[in-house]
């Protein structure tokens, strides 16, 4: 704009211009002015699969509900209003009872820079250290391909940590991976911390034992499961990352053995690394994944063999019996976006499922390699990054006599009367490590598979309907052919 | 004209360095060609008169690499006469160079001299691994340091 210009000619941009389409324009698409730096670390972290875009919700999702669920953490967005609606509604849905600031902007606020300055104001007015241990700044679609640079904000006011992350549809390719996208921050953040002198010690008593962190959020028996199977190993359970709290940052970084349980936290695992602590993959479900995740965790942590037999001793014979306890029967189909799917069909298998196809939304990483080659040679088809055309292709190859899968698998599978389990609300709501795992899934898996009469008789009695001449389209033929004249 | 042990790629880059010096002389305005190229220590393996198709010049004569022809030129002995059972070899050589007119040959570029040669001699398709930390600094290289998290004590 020159001086001689008005200035107004600028304020009646249209809002819109900007707000218009959140998802998929291609400016967005192209993350044009995004900092190239962070777009070439997602590339590397979160290699891109069969879809180039995100075919289930929203990824900032994952990262907003991280920042939530933790204590005295302020979460603020930025981005489009529709987006940030979206976003707000559905962490409300779960449960999230707690504000999230909104920084809103306008195509001049965006253009002019006026927007990181008013992010920058809005972060200094949230900083009260009474309140917040951190402040949660998350670019959502628009301001990353701005380049709206959160990393120039202050990384402390008045005590409070400032955590400013991109969290872009085009660089993240799922919810699950922007989790880590935030964890990775905080970590990266509390690492450095720990390195410039004493930190805050983790509430609770403490423990003598080493520790071991978890990778991925569990349901909330898992954790108690989990510390039975590493007490015989004498390694006590550390905190669960993401974590709850900032100060459980530092106590996951002290464990000297970290436990990736999902597999796709890459840029949190980098920062243990570059910590200097072992990550190990895969997770203690059945009989033969409790062996050898607690030969691995043992190995990692220098615990000495026979410890690790006795741990085994001790573990296994409870698995075994519960496996036997609660068979499953019939074919299978699974897929996901949690990143335990591999986990929870080496278990049905064990359950004496016929699985025969695994689709992760996760991409394949070193920590689910192990889990990946024990299907394989069982002659089930693993699919990373699959896509939901893949899930449903499978559903028609196999004919499973269950399919397990997100909202729109499930959707599809109804419709083909076949019975079907949401993976998310179901199968990730129970325990999946050790004892309290082989028991729990078959439950649930054999009572949804005992539906199929009911399945049948649905569908004979709704069959044609919302089809053809009931789908509620006027169609001049079919009303003549009625009688009922056009 | 190149002379030299020609089967070899070290051989054919020198030649093929002499025929894009041609090429550049003759875009500064000067005359020159060649007249065409002479296989020395032919081992039959046919890089080079691949290399003079390719670049489009002819094969003035191949001389075999002959034990009898090594021995004596190492000896200083002349070989190119009518006793010895090469003479004519050299007496068509000597009519080719005589006769043969100048050409301006179309030199390779670097990639298309490699393909001359087979993949697994020259080292087409080879994936480069980086050398690892290990491989750089030795066993003790791998030993990072270690965070150690220290706590407020209240």
């Amino acid at each position: 704009m020159t001086p001689s210009e008005p200035e107004n000619t600028v304020q009646q941009i249209p809002v819109t211009e900007v707000d218009g389409g959140a998802c998929g324009t291609e400016a967005l698409r192209s993350g044009a002015g995004a900092h190239p730096e962070t777009m070439a670390q997602f590339a590397r972290d979160y290699p891109k699969g069969p879809h180039d875009q995100p075919q289930s919700m929203c990824p900032a999702f994952g990262s907003l509900r991280v920042g939530l669920r933790m204590r005295r953490t302020a979460t603020i967005l930025s981005g489009s209003a529709c987006c940030v609606y979206g976003l707000t509604f559905t962490s409300h849905f779960y449960g999230a009872r707690r504000s999230v600031g909104y920084v809103p902007f306008n195509s001049e606020t965006l253009v002019t820079g006026k927007l990181f300055e008013d992010i920058k104001e809005a972060v200094e007015r949230t900083a009260d250290p009474a309140l917040y241990d951190a402040i949660v700044v998350t670019n959502l679609c628009v301001p990353t391909a701005s380049g709206v640079p959160l990393r120039l904000l202050p990384k402390a006011i008045n005590g409070v940590r400032i955590i400013g992350i991109d969290v872009p549809g085009f660089g993240v390719p799922t919810h699950a991976e922007a989790k880590d996208v935030l964890a990775g921050a905080m970590l990266a953040y509390a690492r450095a911390e720990a390195e410039q002198g004493p930190v805050a010690a983790p509430r609770g008593p403490s423990t003598q034992a080493p520790t071991v962190t978890f990778l991925g959020e569990m349901f909330p028996a898992d954790p108690v499961n989990l510390a039975m199977l590493l007490d015989p190993l004498g390694l006590a359970p550390g905190p669960v990352v993401p974590t709850r709290e900032w100060r459980e940052l530092y106590a996951a970084l002290a464990s000297p053995v970290v436990a990736a349980i999902h597999p796709f936290y890459t840029a949190s695992v980098r920062e243990f690394q570059r910590a200097g602590r072992r990550v190990v993959g895969s997770a203690p479900v059945g009989v033969e994944g409790t062996a050898s995740w607690l030969e691995a965790i043992g190995e990692a942590a220098g615990v000495s063999s026979a410890k690790i037999e006795a741990a085994k001793a001790k573990a296994l014979p409870g698995i075994r019996e519960a496996l036997k306890g609660a068979p499953v029967q019939g074919r299978i189909t699974l897929s996901g976006y949690e990143g335990s799917e591999l986990l929870v069909a080496r278990l049905l298998i064990e359950s004496g499922a016929d699985v025969r196809y695994v689709g992760t939304a996760a991409p394949k990483t070193p920590f689910s390699e192990a889990d990946c080659r024990w299907l394989q040679a069982r002659g089930v088809e693993v699919q990373f990054r699959a896509s939901l055309e893949q899930d449903l292709a499978a559903i028609a190859a196999f004919d499973p006599a269950l399919a397990i899968g997100t909202t729109p698998v499930v959707q599809k599978a109804k419709e083909l009367a076949v019975p079907a389990l949401y993976f998310t609300n179901l199968i990730s709501a129970r325990p999946l490590m050790g004892a309290a795992g082989a028991g729990s899934l078959a439950q649930v898996v054999n009572a949804a598979m005992g539906n199929q009469d009911r399945f049948h008789s649905m569908r004979a009695f709704f069959d044609g309907v919302g089809q053809g001449a009931t789908a509620g389209i006027w169609r001049p033929e079919q009303a003549s052919a009625l009688g009922e004249g056009a | 004209m190149w002379w030299g042990r020609t089967n070899d790629l070290q051989s054919l880059y020198v030649a093929n360095n002499v025929c894009s010096a041609v090429q550049y002389f003759r875009k500064l305005g000067g005359n020159v060609g060649v007249a065409g190229l002479v296989i020395n220590k032919d081992d039959g393996t046919g890089e080079a008169a691949r290399f003079a198709e390719a670049v489009d010049i002819p094969v003035l004569a191949s001389i075999p690499a002959d034990e009898d022809i090594r021995r004596k030129s190492a000896n200083y002995q002349i070989i190119g006469t009518q006793e010895s059972p090469w003479g004519s070899l050299f007496a068509a050589l000597g009519d080719q160079v005589a006769t043969a007119p100048p050409r301006l040959p179309k030199p390779l570029d670097q990639d298309g001299l490699l393909d001359l040669f087979k993949a697994e001699n020259v080292g087409r398709n080879v994936v480069l691994e980086p050398a690892t930390l290990e491989d750089l600094c030795g066993p003790q290289g791998i030993a990072q340091r270690s965070l150690e998290v220290v706590y407020d004590t209240l």
